[in-house]
This record gives C-alpha cells, sequence and structure tokens, in this order.
C-alpha cells in the first residue's frame, strides 16, 4: 500500500470514528432523555401513589373536606400524567396500565368511603357503616399498596432500561474505539517500519553510488513511494553512469589524438628532415647543373670553334670528305650543346618557383604563332586559335609548354604543303581541356607512351630536329600544374595534344 | 680606335683564343689585353702586382669578364670595379658560358653593363662579338 493511501487512511479513521462516536452519543442520548423523562413521570406517579395514600389516610382519620379534595386534584393530575406515556416495553405499560385501573378503582373506593361517610344517609346504621368503611378501608390500603409496589417496580424497571442504554454507549463506543484504533495503529506501526527499512536501504544505496560505483542498483521494489525514489534515483545512476561512460571514451579519445598528434609531429620532423635533405640535394643539383652548363659547354665551344678555324685557314689542304668530316665534328658538338640546354632547361622547370595567377592562354598563342610565322614567312600554315581562353597558372611556365607545343605542330606540318595548326579548349566531364591540334605528319599511337619520355623520339634527327627533350618538359610543367597531357594521332594523319590544368 | 684597349678576362686559353679569333674576324683591331683570373684583372685594372708599372691614365674601353674563374671569380672582380672610383663607370659586358638567371641577375645587380652567353656555333659567337665590338667601342661614348 502506497505511504499516501496509509497516510489517508490514518487520518481518515479517526474522523469517520469521532463521527461515528458522536452520532451514536447523539442517539443514544436522544433514547436516554425519553428514558430519563419516563423516569422522572414514573417517579412523579409513585410520588402521586404516595400523596394518594397519604389523603385517603387523612381523610380516613380526619374526615375533613380537604383531603377528599386533594385526593381528587392528585387524581386527577396523576390520570394526566399516566395518560400522557407511552413505554415501548410491554410489560411497563402493563404495569402503568394496572396502575391506571388500581388508581381509578381506588377511587371508586374513595367516593365510596366518601359517601358512605356523608351524612347524606343520616338514618345509616352507624355499626354497618362502621364495617362497610373498616372494609373499604382495607380495600383501598391493598389498592395503594399494591399501586405503590407496582409504580416502584416500574420506576425500578426505567432506572435499569436508562442504566442498560447508558451501558450499551459504552460498549459501543469502546468497541468502536477499539475496532479502529488497534487496526490502525498496526498499519501505522508497519508503514513507520516500511519507511525506515526503505530510507535505510536508499541511503546505503545512495552511500554506495555517492562513493563512486556508478554500476550500483538500489533496487527497491516496494509498491509506494519510496519504490518509486528508488527506481528514480537508479535510473538517475544509469544516466550518471552513460555520461560518465562517454567521458572516459571522451578522455580516451582525447588521448589518442594526442599519441596521433605526436606521430604527426615525429612525422612532421621526419618530413621537416627529408625537407632538409632534398634541399641539400636541390643545391647540390643546382650546383652540379651550373657545372653542366658551364664546365661541359666550354669544351664544345673549343671542338666547335677550333672545327671552325680548321675550315677556314686550313680548309684548302683538306679533301671535300675531310672538310665533311670536320662539319660533322661541328654539327656534333651543336646539338650536344643544345641538349645540354635541353636538360638544363627541363631540370628547371622541375625546381622553378612557381606562382598561380590568371594566364591569357589565347595572348600566348597568338604571339607564339606570330612568332614562328615570322621565323620562316616562307610556309603557308593557317593558326585557329580560341579567343578568351584563360587558365591560373605559372605564366612563364605555361608559355615554355606552349612554346613546345607549338614548335613541335610547326616543325611537324613541315613536310606538307600547306598546314593548319589550331589551338582552342573543349569540355570533358565538366572540365576544361585545352588542345593543340596539327595536321602534320603524325604518329603511330602504338608508340604514344615513348612520346613523353626524355630523349625519346619517333622521328630520326635526319627528318625532324629536336632532342627529345621538349614533350618531357611540357608533360613536366602540366603536372606541376596538377593536370593531366595526353596525346592523339595517327601516321600522316597529325596529332593532338590535349592537356587539363 | 687603335688606342682603346679591350681587357678581356678569361682563364679558359681555348676561350681566349676563339674570342681572340672572332674579334680579329669582326675587325676590331684594339690592343687586347689577357687577364687569365680575377686577381690579375684586378691587377691591371689598379695598376697593382705585375701591372704596378703600366700607365695609370689608360683605362680599358670595354672590359669582357667570364665570371667562372679560380682564385677570384667574375662577380667578384665586379663587385670591386664598382666599389672603386677610378672602374666605377668602366663598361662590363659580362661574355660567359652560363645561361643561369642567377648568374644573369646577380652581374645586372652588380652593375655589368650587358651580359652575353657564349653560343657553342663559333659563328653565331663571331657575330655576337661583332656586334659587341660596334656598340662598346664604336658607338658607346664613355663618361
Amino acid at each position: 500500500m502506497r505511504i499516501n493511501t496509509r497516510l489517508k487512511l490514518a487520518v481518515s479513521v479517526p474522523v469517520f470514528m469521532s463521527l461515528f462516536v458522536g452520532l451514536a452519543l447523539f442517539f443514544s442520548y436522544q433514547a436516554m432523555e425519553k428514558d430519563w423523562k419516563n423516569g422522572s413521570l414514573v417517579r412523579r406517579i409513585r410520588s402521586s401513589v404516595t400523596e394518594l395514600n397519604t389523603f385517603v389516610q387523612s381523610y380516613i382519620h380526619y374526615h375533613e373536606e380537604r383531603p377528599k379534595r386533594q385526593f381528587l386534584v392528585e387524581y386527577d393530575s396523576m390520570t394526566q400524567l399516566i395518560a400522557g406515556i407511552r413505554l415501548r416495553n410491554p410489560e411497563q405499560q402493563r404495569l402503568l396500565d394496572k396502575i391506571g385501573l388500581n388508581s381509578e378503582s381506588m377511587k371508586d373506593l374513595f367516593l365510596r368511603l366518601v359517601s358512605n361517610y356523608e351524612p347524606s344517609d343520616p338514618a345509616g346504621n352507624a355499626e354497618l357503616l362502621a364495617k362497610a368503611e373498616e372494609r373499604l378501608e382495607g380495600q383501598l390500603l391493598i389498592r395503594s399498596r399494591d399501586m405503590d409496589a407496582d409504580a416502584s417496580r416500574l420506576r425500578s424497571m426505567v432506572d435499569d432500561d436508562i442504566r442498560r442504554a447508558q451501558t450499551r454507549t459504552f460498549t459501543l463506543i469502546l468497541f468502536v474505539v477499539l475496532f479502529t484504533t488497534i487496526p490502525l495503529t498496526i498499519v501505522l506501526i508497519r508503514t513507520m517500519k516500511s519507511i525506515t527499512t526503505s530510507l535505510s536501504t536508499l541511503r546505503k544505496g545512495t552511500e554506495v553510488i555517492g562513493s563512486g560505483n556508478l554500476g550500483h542498483r538500489i533496487g527497491m521494489t516496494t509498491p509506494d513511494e519510496l519504490g518509486d525514489l528508488s527506481d528514480a534515483v537508479d535510473h538517475m545512476t544509469e544516466q550518471l553512469q552513460a555520461v560518465t561512460v562517454s567521458k572516459d571514451e571522451l578522455q580516451q579519445e582525447v588521448e589518442e589524438r594526442k599519441r596521433a598528434e605526436e606521430e604527426i609531429k615525429k612525422l612532421n620532423d621526419d618530413l621537416k628532415h627529408h625537407v632538409t635533405q632534398l634541399e641539400e640535394a636541390n643545391k647540390e643539383l643546382e650546383a652540379f647543373s651550373y657545372s653542366v652548363s658551364h664546365d661541359l659547354r666550354s669544351p664544345l665551344r673549343s671542338i666547335d670553334g677550333f672545327s671552325q678555324a680548321l675550315l677556314e685557314d686550313y680548309g684548302g689542304k683538306l679533301d671535300g670528305e675531310g672538310r665533311d668530316y670536320l662539319q660533322r665534328v661541328r654539327a656534333g658538338s651543336q646539338r650536344m650543346a643544345q641538349l645540354i640546354d635541353d636538360l638544363l632547361n627541363l631540370s628547371r622547370v622541375a625546381r622553378s618557383e612557381m606562382s598561380r595567377v590568371p594566364v591569357d592562354l589565347s595572348k600566348i598563342a597568338k604571339d607564339i604563332a606570330n612568332g614562328l610565322r615570322k621565323s620562316d614567312q616562307e610556309r603557308n600554315v593557317e593558326f585557329v586559335i580560341s579567343g578568351g581562353l584563360t587558365a591560373q597558372g605559372d605564366e612563364r611556365l605555361l608559355r615554355a609548354a606552349m612554346e613546345n607545343l607549338f614548335s613541335n605542330a610547326w616543325k611537324f606540318t613541315s613536310i606538307h604543303p600547306r598546314g593548319r595548326i589550331e589551338f582552342g579548349m573543349a569540355r570533358r566531364d565538366g572540365q576544361p581541356v585545352y588542345f593543340i591540334k596539327d595536321d602534320g605528319v603524325g604518329f603511330d599511337m602504338t608508340y604514344v607512351g615513348k612520346l613523353f619520355g626524355p630523349f625519346q623520339r619517333l622521328h630520326s634527327p635526319g627528318d625532324f630536329p629536336g632532342t627529345g627533350i621538349g614533350l618531357a618538359t611540357v608533360q613536366r610543367i602540366i603536372h606541376r600544374h596538377g593536370g593531366r597531357i595526353w596525346i592523339e594521332g595517327a601516321v600522316e594523319k597529325g596529332a593532338t595534344v590535349y592537356f587539363t590544368l | 680606335m687603335k688606342n682603346k684597349v679591350i681587357l678581356l678576362v678569361e682563364d679558359n686559353p681555348d676561350d681566349v683564343k676563339l674570342t681572340m679569333r672572332a674579334l680579329k674576324k669582326s675587325n676590331v683591331l684594339n690592343e687586347v689585353v689577357v687577364a687569365q683570373d680575377g686577381a690579375e684583372a684586378l691587377d691591371y685594372l689598379f695598376c697593382a702586382g705585375k701591372y704596378s708599372g703600366r700607365d695609370k691614365n689608360v683605362m680599358p674601353q670595354v672590359v669582357l669578364l667570364d665570371l667562372k674563374m679560380p682564385k677570384v671569380d667574375g662577380l667578384e672582380v665586379l663587385k670591386r670595379m664598382r666599389a672603386d672610383e677610378r672602374t666605377r663607370l668602366l663598361p662590363v659586358v659580362v661574355l660567359t658560358t652560363s645561361s643561369e638567371e642567377k648568374d644573369r641577375v646577380s652581374s645586372y645587380k652588380l652593375g655589368a653593363n650587358s651580359y652575353v652567353r657564349k653560343p657553342v656555333d663559333f659563328n653565331q659567337f663571331v657575330e655576337a662579338v661583332q656586334q659587341l665590338g660596334l656598340y662598346w667601342l664604336v658607338l658607346n661614348e664613355t663618361p
């Protein structure tokens, strides 16, 4: 049972009990009041009986008018009293009725006594009269005693009634009090006990939880408010545990992150170390390429210069073949110089600083086309250049790449009487793809993989001059811009170089 | 033109010979003083060392300066020249094998008047020397 219900019970039971006791007292008082009233009437009847007796005696003794009148007055008042009383008990009513009857016969006897005595019968036999009087007196006495006894009996009966009613009321109250107080006390004691036990369990439970054991549950299942409280505390602990668990997880994550950061730091340090090494290597490479640029070219210049000197100063002493050899020596050294230059260019493209700015590719294409036209005005080549093509990138590098591509196109269209070189843009998957297309000699797609390798050529130097480094350089420039480059072509159908940036 | 001296600073004897030949072919007939390294060039310019006895008033019309040299390199010579009142305004043409951007920029920063890269093709070299001679020995007027 819930504590609230028990307390309500504990309050309402005494209230109902008091109400009940009050009502019981009220009704029993009402009943008793009637009894008391009857009792006092009965007492008055009894005293009337005594009075009547006294008046009879007085009249018998003195034969005066006064007791006679008094008797009659008393008789009337008693008759009225008796008529006014209604008793529940039939025995009592019978007694009362008997008293009434006796009083009536007593009056008759008294009146007969009076008439006997009255001098209305002056010729009366005195002896006879005395005998009759004696007889009447005797009867009166019997009646009187009878009545007295009856009245006394009636009175004691009514008094008994009152006493019984009192006892009944008292007993009722006692029973009510006992029958309500005892269970109530038992209920209250048990409630107190269960509350104390529950509170103690709760206190112990919360102490355990408070000491940090969040896995603990009070688990009290009593079907009252304290049971609810226990459930609430358990629920709270559960939530707390969930939060604490997530806190633990968080801490773990923080630690993991810390570890990861340390790892990153370590990697970063490694990277820095590698960068330093790379920078050193780069410096070495620079020194190397500087040496190459300077020291490798000097002997070539000597070879070329003195071969020329030989040709000029001693050409007459050589035959045609000898002069041809010297020409070949010169051509070789010049080609080697070109190779060195191209190689240096390639390495420079790889390591030079890059800036990203908007670059007008169309304008660069037009500049290059104009330059090419001027270099050989005999050639009949049509340039088709789309306007307004711009891209983000390093202008110097992009110009170098486009110069390479245009000079290739220019070179490979040279064997045809007419040529067409186109620069434009197409979109593939939403991405701008730039292309340079020529209708020159083209190439066999079987060897397309070789085109971007340094020193890889698909034509002999006799057909087309070149070192085979140009496309490698272009590819490096495009890759440095994060773009892609590829080439499509067919023999005698020209070639198209595509690139993205 | 005859009295105008050209100072050629060049450590490679082949290059000295080829440069002389190119000058000759370009009809530059001025006296050419050859310094084989930077130190000798400075000695000549400031009349020190083996040139302590030379006429201090004669200054070269133009200095053809190689960059990569033993002892004192070309850039150092240039720096010392530009630091000295006597040679501050002397035309200096850097004539070198290097095509490094770095060298070109440093040269101009230090006050070189011109930067020419020696081509491998001798004919092109002659052409370049011809133009140099025309400009620095004929057209250019020194202050």
